[in-house]
């Protein structure tokens, strides 16, 4: 429980916190909330040399509406995702984060840049479609959901880049549900799926649907998906394509779920998350 | 959705122990199980209790300062209690068993008799009274049938310490007394539980919706104690019958190791849980108590596991090993005959 010994600086600017980072190499971390890597530090799973706080850099906190998109500062916390609801989706997902001090320290740079595909907002981040903004020596860069997350506790971001931006778009008109499924409202989702419907009357014209911790990283349901498209959405529709969720899924056992459990779940979860997202 | 309903009595014997019936006269334990105290009122009237018991966070000495109080007639606030300390205290036999209380706190009672009996001597040689006309009422040493002639444990403890001259020798100097006290038998304290809860089949999570305790752990000290030792006892059992297990892998490795994998209850896993009391007196303390700090451990357990079976019983669920966690739940109900389809 006790980190092996690392040295700690809190830069004013970007470019000095990317300074660091770059300078440090494999060997810095930046620290955001804290909630994911000083406990894996305490473990000694992590031991970085140096910590780049990022509390004092400005310009990478909040939210902000900007033509059809959402713009969240990478340091937000998820106490403030979970009382922006117009967020929609993001909003439902971060509400069920761990407990409140968890929310109030924990930020969505911090949580997407760590990969984990037992947290709660890379699904919803595949779901939407959204994209990272991310800032390195060599400058600024855009990298989509689709290509951020790489492995298990593995993404695209390079040693010397921050994550310094969230993009989710509006995704007005969509009907949207998160269920989640954890023994105790405190821990990683078991297995969580988030779903985005578009509906005109009561057929699907698009669906996309987000799988928390069925894989090494967040995964679409992408058969699901396409069962649904141009279909009537009732219970029956759904109740069938719901049966695919866990196609194409590697969900890891642990201690509490084996993997069949797990495929289980997330069929269950879909069905319900599609009924709920389609308003039925 | 499956709701379900479980029940339990449960009796327990407390009050551990007549050291005769449990020692090596007895059941042949190489130990007494006789509990001590030490009262001590200074100078200024306030005093210090000490018990060979522990308090770990029950309460135990908000409950002996007030036992003490009552026979001292000063303010349980004027009362310190040092426990847990076998360089300052007396010989004990600590807290376990649910014992503190019934076996404990009878010690501190008999040890502040004593000094009230030395105070009420003491008072009756100020007064110039009987001994036995002198009575503690309304934190008063009074004299029977003249309720204005009184003296405060202040001023007793007072002449205690620096005696008049005309306090008789005998009273002997200072005001501490110490009791040791080997029950004559156990005590047996009991209750009945009942609590409701909903399975979702699906998935095989269980909510408890309601909670419900009545016990009779004697005459209550402290209601608001009593309380407290349910709600953690009542949350424990259900950590036991829902969350908590220790697993290691096939090398021997301990996999719940932190508390994030072996789970105990948080608040939000549990409701409110409505809490009742009779009062029936022990006949073998003076207090008349029986201890409650097991209670809830001993009958939520089975409660809740009866209550989860009970919503199952429609799907043929017979038996499942504690914890009820969700995936054994999911698999009961797939292993059963009649269970729901995945």
């Amino acid at each position: 429980m006790i980190p092996a010994t690392f040295d700690y600086a809190a830069p004013e600017t970007l470019d000095e916190a990317i300074r660091m980072l770059a300078d440090g190499g494999e060997d810095a971390k930046p620290l955001a909330g804290g909630h994911s890597l000083i406990p894996l530090m305490k473990l000694r799973l992590a031991t970085p040399w140096l910590l780049v706080d990022l509390r004092r850099v400005p310009g990478i906190h909040g939210i902000q509406l900007e033509n059809g998109n959402w713009r969240i500062g990478a340091m937000t916390p998820h106490a403030e995702l979970e009382r922006a609801r117009e967020l929609g989706l993001a909003a439902r997902a971060a509400a069920t984060i761990a407990d409140q001090q968890v929310r109030n320290r924990g930020t969505i740079g911090g949580s997407l840049a760590h990969g984990d595909p037992a947290s709660d907002l890379p699904g919803v981040l595949l779901a939407t479609e959204g994209t990272v903004t991310v800032a390195g020596p060599g400058g600024q860069r855009t990298v989509a959901a689709s290509e951020l997350f790489r492995d298990y506790l593995d993404t695209s971001l390079e040693p010397g880049e921050v994550l310094t931006e969230v993009r989710i778009p509006t995704l007005e008109g969509w009907g949207f549900a998160y269920q989640k499924f954890n023994r105790r409202s405190e821990d990683w989702a078991m297995v969580a799926v988030s779903a985005l419907i578009k509906q005109t009357g009561d057929i699907c014209e698009d669906a996309r649907i987000g799988l928390t911790n069925m894989g090494s990283v967040p995964l679409r349901a992408k058969a699901v998906e396409e069962a649904l498209r141009g279909q009537p959405l009732n219970p029956e529709t759904i109740g069938t394509a719901a049966q695919q969720a866990d196609a194409e899924t590697s969900p890891p056992a642990d201690l509490n779920a084996s993997a069949d459990y797990k495929r289980h779940l997330a069929r269950v979860l879909c069905r319900r998350a599609l009924t709920e997202a389609a308003g039925l | 959705v499956y709701r379900g309903v479980g029940f339990s009595t449960w009796v327990e014997v407390c009050g551990l122990a007549p050291s005769r019936a449990v020692g090596p006269q007895g059941v042949g334990l190489q130990a007494a199980f006789w509990e001590s105290a030490l009262v001590r009122v200074h100078i200024s009237g306030s005093a210090t209790v000490y018990t060979g018991t522990s308090s770990h966070g029950q309460g135990t000495d908000t409950g002996f300062a007030q036992i003490a109080a009552d026979r001292l007639g000063i303010d349980p606030e004027r009362i310190e209690v040092i426990h847990g300390d076998t360089d300052q205290g007396p010989w004990g036999w600590d807290t376990y068993g649910s014992r503190a209380l019934s076996v404990g706190g009878e010690a501190v009672a008999r040890a502040a008799e004593k000094v009230q009996q030395k105070a009420k001597r003491i008072c009756a040689a100020m007064l110039e009274a009987d001994p036995e006309d002198i009575e503690l009422a309304d934190g008063k040493y009074r004299v029977r049938g003249s309720p204005d002639k009184f003296k405060t444990m202040a001023e007793i403890a007072a002449a205690a310490h620096v005696p008049p001259q005309d306090l008789p020798t005998d009273i002997g100097l200072g005001l501490e007394e110490a009791a040791a006290y080997d029950p004559e038998n156990f005590v047996f304290p009991f209750g009945a539980h009942a609590c409701v809860v909903d399975v979702d089949v699906e998935t095989g999570k269980v909510k408890v919706v309601r909670y419900v305790a009545v016990d009779d752990c004697g005459p209550a000290i402290n209601p608001m104690l009593i309380d407290g030792q349910i709600h953690g006892g009542v949350t424990h059992a259900i950590g036991q019958a829902l969350y908590e297990r220790v697993a290691y892998d096939d090398e021997g490795q301990l996999l719940t190791g932190t508390f994030v994998d072996y789970a105990l209850p948080t608040a939000a896993e549990l409701p409110s849980f409505e809490t009742d009391r009779t009062e029936t007196p022990s006949p073998v303390n003076s207090l008349g108590v029986k201890g409650i700090g097991e209670a809830g451990t001993i009958a939520a357990t089975p409660a809740i596991t009866a209550a989860v079976l009970d919503a199952l019983a429609p799907l043929g669920v017979k038996w499942i090993d504690m914890p009820l966690t969700p995936m054994r739940i999911w698999d009961a109900i797939g292993g059963a005959k009649g269970g729901v389809p995945a």
